[in-house]
C-alpha cells in the first residue's frame, strides 16, 4: 500500500501494538501529526507540558505496565528536552522508542532553523538510534527499534526522521508484531558452578535488581528464597522484588540501606547477585563489598560481569531461565544460624522514626507514606521524584507487587516524577497511582499536572514540602560544616492555590491527626489532587553510608538538639 | 611502569555514525584509545575497526563486552600479541640537509622503505622559497616505527602521519 512517510510511521506503530503516544507537536513533525490525525481513534495521543514530560511518560508507562513507551517531539529544542528522559531511562533499562523529527534531508548540516545531530547527542544513552535515509526503510527501522528496546537488557531506542522522509511516499506492508530476540541460553558449566556454590554456601544473601522485578521474574526469586533459606536485600531498581512482609525481606540495601541488609553484605558467604549491577549507590567501596563472600553474578548482560565488583562465579543469561534451573537443581537448605541473627537483626535495627514522632502537633514524612499505603491500596502504583522523599518511599512504603514503584534510581532525575505518574496512570487506568515529591522536585516539572487535569487522569501528589533541598542540605549538614549553600530556597508557592490554578484540587495537610482523612479525601476526588504536606526540614534520612565507604562507616541517626 | 597495550579488532556493519559510536563508547567509559584505524573488509558492507588501547586483561574484556553490545558491531576480538601480523603505515616528510642525502638514503634502504621527492615551495629545486625534501614510507609493527622515527631526526621532520595499527591473526579462520 502506497502511504507518505508519515502514514507509514503511525501505521507501524499500531501494527506493533502501540496504543499510546507521548509528545509534543512542531514543524518538524507536521507530517507526522497530520497522520496522527487520521488515525486519532486508533492510536491514541497524550500532549505534555513539555518533551522532557512527554519521555518520562512513556518511561512511566513502559516501566509500570512492562508495554515498551513511545514518545515522539519535534527537531532541535523538541529534541534535545527529550534527552534527560531517555538518559533516565537508560540508566534503569526501561524499554522506550522515542521518535524525533529533522530537518529535511538538504537542510541537515547547515544550522537549519530547530536542526540539532540528535543521534550524535543521544548516543551515549541509547542502546542504538538511527537517522532514517530513505522512505523505505522506514518501517523496518520502527520495527527493529522495538526489537532492541525490548530485547536482553532494555532500554531505549531514538528514530530521527528528517521532514522529506515524512512526506515522501512509499510502500507499506504489515507484519506482524516484533518479539524479542530469543535469550543467551546460560552455560551449563556456569550453571553447575553456580549450583554448586548455593548447595555449600552457609550465609547466602540474595541481591535482587530491577532486572528482577522488570523481568517479571519476582515470584521465581522469592520461590527460590524460600528454598535455599536466603534472605532478600534489594537495590531500589529491586525494591518490590519480594512484599515488605515476607519475612526473609531485608529491605533496601546500599547508601540509605537498611543496617540488616548492609550487615548481611558483610558477614555472608555466598552474594548472589541478581539483575543488579554493584552501583556505586549499593557498593559505595566496590573493593571492599561483601569481603568475605563469594560473589555470584547472574545477568542478561555480560558486561555487567566484573564492571564494578569482581565476580567469583557468574551465569549469564535470562534471570527466569536461571532461577528455574537453579530451583530444579537445589534442595531445601535452612540456614538456620544465619537467618536468627539477621532477623534478631533487624528485629533490633528498627529504621528511625519520625522527628515527629516526638511532637505530636508536627507531621512527619515517615508516617504519610506508611499511612499512604492503607489508603492507596495494594494495587497502587507509587512514583517519585529524587531525594529525601524518595529515600523515605524507597525506605518505608511496604510494597507488595513488582512494577508498584516508579522511580530515578540511576539517574536520579529530579522532575521525573510528575511525567512518569502521567504515564503510569495512563497504562493502568484502573489502578491508583500517587506520586510522592518535593517541593524542590516538583517545581522543576510541574507543568505536568496541566496533563492531569486536561486528560482527567485522577493522581495524588504528595508533596513533601520542607522548604530546602532536603538531600543536598543533608550533605552540606553532615560533610559541608552546616554550610547550606543554596539549598534554603524560601520560595513562596502555594502548593494549594497553584492546584486549583490548574484545575485540580488542592489539599494542605500540616497535623499528623489528618493524614488518614486527608489521604482519603485526595483519593476520593476524582481528579488530580495536590497534597502540600508540611513537614521539618531538619529530618535526615538515615541510615547513610557516606559516600566511598563501607557498613562500618553506617551513620545512624544525627544530632537532635532541638528536640 | 610502563603501560600494557591491547589490540582490538572490531567487525562492524558499515551504517551511518557507527565510527562515531564506537569511538564515543570507548571515551564516555574512560578506555584510552592509543590508535584507531577503520576501513572495508572483503564485504563492502562491513568495515573492521582496529583499536590500540590501554589496559590488563580484565580491562580489555570489559572494552570488548561493552563495544559488543553496539548494536552494529558483529564480533569483536581481542587480538593476541602472538601469531599476528600487526602493522602500521607511516609518512614521513623529511627536509635533510645536502650533506646527508646518502645517510637518508641509507635510512631508507634498511628500513625497506619507499621515498617520493618534495618540491620546494617555489618547485624550482634551489630551496629559494621553502626547501623540498623527500616523504618516505613504511609500513611495519609500532616498535619498528618509533625506531625510523626517531633515526629520521636527524634529517629535519618536517611532518608526520601514522595510521595506527591494524592486524590480522596467523589464522585460516576469519573473525566474525
Amino acid at each position: 500500500m502506497q502511504m507518505n512517510g508519515a502514514q507509514i510511521l503511525i501505521q507501524t506503530l499500531i501494527e506493533q501494538g502501540v496504543d499510546v503516544l507521548f509528545g509534543y507537536p512542531g514543524g518538524a513533525v507536521l507530517n507526522i501529526y497530520d497522520a496522527l490525525y487520521e488515525k486519532r481513534g486508533e492510536l491514541r495521543h497524550i500532549v505534555t507540558s513539555h518533551e522532557q514530560g512527554a519521555a518520562h511518560a512513556a518511561d512511566g508507562y513502559a516501566r509500570s505496565t512492562g508495554k515498551t513507551g513511545v514518545v515522539l517531539a519535534t527537531s532541535g529544542p523538541g529534541a534535545t528536552n527529550l534527552v534527560t528522559g531517555i538518559a533516565t531511562a537508560y540508566h534503569d533499562s526501561v524499554p522506550m522508542v522515542a521518535i524525533t523529527g529533522n530537518v529535511t534531508t538538504d537542510l541537515m548540516g547547515r544550522d537549519s532553523f530547530q536542526e540539532v545531530d540528535i543521534t550524535g547527542i543521544t548516543n551515549p544513552v541509547v542502546k542504538h538510534n538511527y537517522l532514517v535515509q530513505n522512505v523505505e526503510e522506514l518501517a523496518g527501522i520502527v520495527r527493529e527499534a522495538f526489537e532492541i528496546a525490548c530485547s536482553g537488557r532494555k532500554g531505549p531506542v531514538l528514530i530521527d526522521i528528517p521532514k522529506n522522509i515524512t512526506a515522501a511516499k512509499g510502500e507499506y506492508t504489515p507484519h506482524p508484531k516484533v518479539t524479542p530476540r530469543p535469550h543467551r541460553q546460560p552455560d551449563d558449566g556456569e550453571l553447575a558452578a553456580a549450583v554448586q556454590a548455593v548447595r555449600e554456601a552457609q550465609r547466602p544473601l540474595i541481591y535482587a535488581g530491577g532486572g528482577v522485578v522488570f523481568s517479571d521474574n519476582s515470584h521465581l526469586l522469592r520461590e527460590f528464597s524460600q528454598r535455599i533459606g536466603a534472605p532478600v536485600a534489594m537495590s531500589m531498581m529491586g525494591l518490590s522484588a519480594v512484599p515488605a512482609d515476607y519475612p526473609l525481606n531485608l529491605g533496601m540495601i546500599g547508601m540509605h540501606g537498611t543496617a540488616t541488609a548492609n550487615v548481611a553484605s558483610r558477614e555472608c558467604d555466598l552474594l548472589i547477585t541478581v539483575g543488579a549491577r554493584f552501583s556505586d549507590r549499593v557498593a559505595g567501596n566496590r573493593h571492599k563489598f561483601a569481603p568475605g563472600a563469594q560473589v555470584l553474578h547472574i545477568d542478561i548482560d555480560p558486561s555487567e560481569i566484573g564492571k564494578n565488583v569482581a565476580a567469583t562465579l557468574q551465569v549469564v543469561g535470562d534471570v527466569g531461565d536461571i532461577l528455574g534451573h537453579l530451583l530444579a537443581e537445589v534442595a531445601p537448605q535452612k540456614n538456620e544460624e544465619w537467618l536468627h541473627y539477621l532477623l534478631r537483626h533487624k528485629a533490633l535495627n528498627a529504621l528511625p522514626m519520625d522527628l515527629a514522632a516526638e511532637r505530636p502537633e508536627e507531621l512527619g514524612p515517615r508516617e504519610i507514606l506508611q499511612k499512604l499505603s492503607a489508603a492507596a491500596g495494594e494495587e497502587a502504583v507509587i512514583v517519585t521524584d529524587v531525594g529525601q522523599h524518595q529515600m523515605f518511599t524507597a525506605q518505608y512504603y511496604p510494597f507488595t507487587r513488582p512494577r508498584s514503584f516508579l522511580s530515578s534510581c540511576g539517574l536520579g532525575t529530579m522532575g521525573y516524577g510528575m511525567g512518569a505518574a502521567v504515564g503510569a496512570k495512563v497504562g493502568n487506568p484502573d489502578r491508583p497511582v500517587a506520586l510522592v515529591t518535593g517541593d524542590g522536585s516538583f517545581h522543576m516539572n510541574m507543568a505536568e499536572l496541566a496533563v492531569a487535569v486536561s486528560n482527567n487522569l485522577p493522581l495524588v501528589v504528595l508533596v513533601m514540602n520542607n522548604g530546602v533541598l532536603g538531600m543536598v542540605h543533608q550533605w552540606q549538614d553532615l560533610f559541608y560544616g552546616e554550610r547550606y549553600s543554596y539549598t534554603e530556597l524560601g520560595r513562596k508557592t502555594d502548593f494549594v492555590k497553584l492546584a486549583e490554578a490548574f484545575g485540580s484540587t488542592g489539599l494542605r495537610l500540616t497535623r499528623r491527626e489528618d493524614i488518614a482523612a486527608t489521604l482519603k479525601a485526595a483519593f476520593a476526588c476524582g481528579g488530580p489532587c495536590v497534597v502540600d504536606c508540611v513537614i521539618d526540614y531538619r529530618e535526615r534520612v538515615y541510615p547513610i553510608i557516606p559516600p566511598g565507604g563501607t557498613e562500618e562507616d553506617m551513620i545512624f541517626s544525627g544530632e537532635a538538639d532541638f528536640i | 611502569m610502563s603501560r600494557q597495550l591491547g589490540i582490538v579488532s572490531i567487525l562492524v556493519r558499515n551504517r551511518f555514525g557507527l565510527l562515531a559510536k564506537v569511538a564515543g563508547l570507548f571515551s564516555r567509559r574512560g578506555y584510552n584509545i592509543v590508535s584507531i584505524s577503520a576501513g572495508e573488509t572483503e564485504d563492502p558492507t562491513i568495515t573492521r575497526i582496529t583499536v590500540v588501547t590501554e589496559g590488563d586483561a580484565r580491562q580489555l574484556l570489559q572494552i570488548s563486552l561493552q563495544v559488543e553490545k553496539l548494536e552494529d558491531v558483529i564480533s569483536v576480538r581481542i587480538v593476541p600479541r602472538e601469531g599476528v601480523v600487526e602493522r602500521e603505515l607511516c609518512l614521513i616528510k623529511l627536509a635533510p640537509d645536502a650533506g646527508n642525502l646518502g645517510d637518508l638514503m641509507q635510512l631508507v634502504t634498511e628500513f625497506a622503505a619507499k621515498s617520493t621527492a618534495v618540491p620546494d615551495a617555489d618547485g624550482r629545486g634551489d630551496n629559494t622559497g621553502g626547501r623540498g625534501g623527500v616523504i618516505i614510507e613504511v609500513s611495519g609493527n609500532s616498535a619498528t616505527i618509533d625506531e625510523l622515527v626517531e633515526r629520521a631526526q636527524p634529517f629535519h621532520i618536517v611532518e608526520m602521519s601514522r595510521t595506527g595499527m591494524t592486524a590480522l591473526e596467523l589464522s585460516p579462520v576469519p573473525l566474525g
